[in-house]
């Protein structure tokens, strides 16, 4: 058996990518019954088979299999209420937009394949203002610790570059370009919905987040992101991306593990050389008769993970 | 030029945010153009229309709400393209729905108003049942009916002229929307009445359009794309020697 060699970066990224797939259920809903360590290699799994073979993804004939329930049921209405019933069961304490998204996912599913990849951000405009305030402050306390008073804190932009099209750094009391800033840093957007929403809430302490937002339109994404991610641990990188002290090579190597990037061989705080696809199934491996293994194609599952090293320490 | 889904709202949402929109409605109205152009509904054309309009627009400039009750509201869009943020409008019909089962929203003096079906897409699948309705007052009269039953990602359309124009038409540039929690609205779009059909999309045409789509790719005019991609260039920052500094490798690939 092949032991897998997975380092804290690397481990990071999958954690991120299971935080994002886990409460948007695009892979059936968590099972509760099962350890959290069960349930992270369940998914591991499941997310490297849908990488691998995106047509025959196991979550995708799960929910064909819930569809045919929902279509022997008296109609969609019927279908709708079942998906929120196993949602109540399985993932209590989510909202109605949380329901609305595991409909959706079925709905997307039942017409198209490819659309099981969709990502949609959703608003839930009915909320309470002074709910959304109290998911701030329990999920996203890091980034109330944002002092906009703190030069520290707002050392760093992020641009787009014209040279190369590709986000890069600026020292913002330095360099030219912060007007064109990329909305990069997620942490002082919040800490600035945060205040808005404070002072909202003291003139309409009963407010829902439409309302909020009907006087603060350009909160909107933001406010959508919360909604999504709030419910994803690993959902956001929890720092301050301007901050003095933030070195881009965290995220470069975050992101490039999500590529099946490996062998990480940094040349600065700024860039990186990789490998790429190292281990990865050949076209015939898939195709030919080892594609009808499905033994053999189960061992590839897990190809992205770098090889844990033999280390001869005699 | 053929592009892709993702190609096409990629370089919107660019360039949205180049014209000043708002990081959340530049990706809204990314994601209608390209969600109507995908379901054959004429995205590209209605923003080719409409672009000289937005260059224009003060986008700072939100709904105003003219009046509210429970479940009906009433705004004014300020003659902006519904493109900008009347979402939100959309939105506040929603929530209103989904509090009290029911919600008429108008939005009134708005044009594109053709996109808004890309947005109506997306409360749809948030399990929304939606009826959108607005009237061209031109010769012909004609009057567009959108369906959506909750949770279908399309609608049906029909769009139909009148034989007889009432004598007190007038110029009518708003759009009426009917959200129900619980039920269909309309089951099907049919008339017993004698109307002029000019178009009716089914939601099997729309899907059988968007799969095309998909795997065949859209047509963009080659000056509508080098409009749109000068939009987004304008969110680029000239490189100096302090941005190239630690930017990857140099002249030499074993830097």
């Amino acid at each position: 058996m092949r032991r897998l060699f997975v380092d804290r970066h690397d481990d990071y990224a999958v954690r991120c990518q299971l935080a994002c797939i886990i409460p948007e259920q695009r892979h059936g809903p968590v099972r509760l019954d099962r350890t959290a360590g069960e349930q992270v290699q369940d998914h591991i799994r499941t997310l490297r088979r849908g990488l691998l073979h995106p047509v025959n993804n196991v979550s995708l004939e799960e929910f064909h299999i819930r569809l045919k329930v929902f279509e022997s049921s008296s109609g969609g209405q019927s279908g709708r209420r079942e998906i929120n019933r196993l949602n109540r069961r399985e993932c209590p304490g989510k909202g109605v937009g949380h329901h609305a998204n595991a409909a959706t996912a079925v709905n997307q599913c039942a017409t198209a394949d490819l659309e099981i990849l969709q990502q949609d951000l959703e608003l839930q405009p009915e909320m309470r203002a002074a709910t959304l305030k109290q998911d701030i402050e329990t999920r996203f306390a890091w980034a109330l610790e944002y002092d906009p008073k703190n030069p520290d804190h707002q050392h760093w932009f992020w641009y787009r570059s014209a040279e190369k099209e590709e986000p890069r750094l600026g020292v913002r009391a330095l360099e030219p370009g912060s007007e064109k800033e990329m909305p990069l840093a997620i942490g002082p957007r919040i800490h600035r919905t945060h205040q808005l929403l404070d002072a909202f809430l003291d003139r309409s302490p009963r407010g829902s987040v439409v309302e909020f937002l009907m006087a603060h339109p350009r909160q909107k994404e933001c406010v959508r992101r919360i909604q999504t991610m709030a419910a994803t641990p690993y959902g956001e990188i929890q720092a301050n991306l301007w901050h003095r002290d933030m070195k881009p090579m965290h995220l470069l190597r975050t992101k490039l593990s999500f590529f099946g990037a490996s062998r990480f061989d940094p040349k600065s705080d700024r860039w990186v050389r990789v490998t790429m696809f190292q281990g990865a199934p050949l076209f015939c491996e898939l195709f030919s008769d080892h594609g009808t293994d499905k033994a053999r194609l189960a061992e590839l599952d897990d190809w992205s993970f770098p090889v844990e090293p033999e280390l001869n320490l005699s | 030029m053929k592009v892709s889904f993702n190609e096409l709202q990629g370089i919107g949402r660019k360039a949205f945010i180049g014209i000043g929109f708002a990081e959340g409605d530049a990706i809204d109205a990314a994601e209608m153009v390209a969600w109507m152009e995908a379901h054959g509904l004429g995205g590209v054309e209605a923003l080719k229309k409409g672009l000289r309009f937005l260059l224009a627009e003060d986008h700072s400039e939100s709904p105003t709400l003219v009046y509210q009750d429970e479940d009906f509201s009433v705004l004014d869009a300020h003659n902006h393209s519904i493109l900008g943020n009347a979402s939100l409008a959309m939105e506040l019909g929603y929530a209103r729905a989904r509090g009290r089962g029911l919600s008429v929203t108008k939005i009134r003096h708005c044009h594109n108003r053709i996109l808004i079906i890309g947005y109506l897409s997306r409360l749809a699948r948030r399990g929304m049942n939606v009826t959108a309705f607005w009237r061209n007052a031109h010769d012909p009269l004609t009057e567009l009916v959108v369906g959506f039953k909750a949770g279908h990602p399309v609608p049906e359309i029909c769009l139909y002229s009148l034989e007889n124009t009432p004598d007190d038409t007038e110029k009518n540039d708003g759009i009426t929307l009917i959200m129900a929690n619980h039920v269909d609205l309309l089951p099907s779009l049919r008339s017993e009445y004698e109307l002029t059909n000019l178009m009716r999309q089914t939601e099997e045409d729309l899907e059988r359009q968007r799969d095309r789509a998909l795997v065949e790719g859209m047509d963009v005019d080659d000056e509508l794309w080098h409009n749109l991609k000068s939009l987004a260039d304008r969110l680029l920052v000239e490189a100096t020697d302090a941005s190239r500094s630690g930017a990857g490798a140099g002249t030499s690939d074993n830097d």
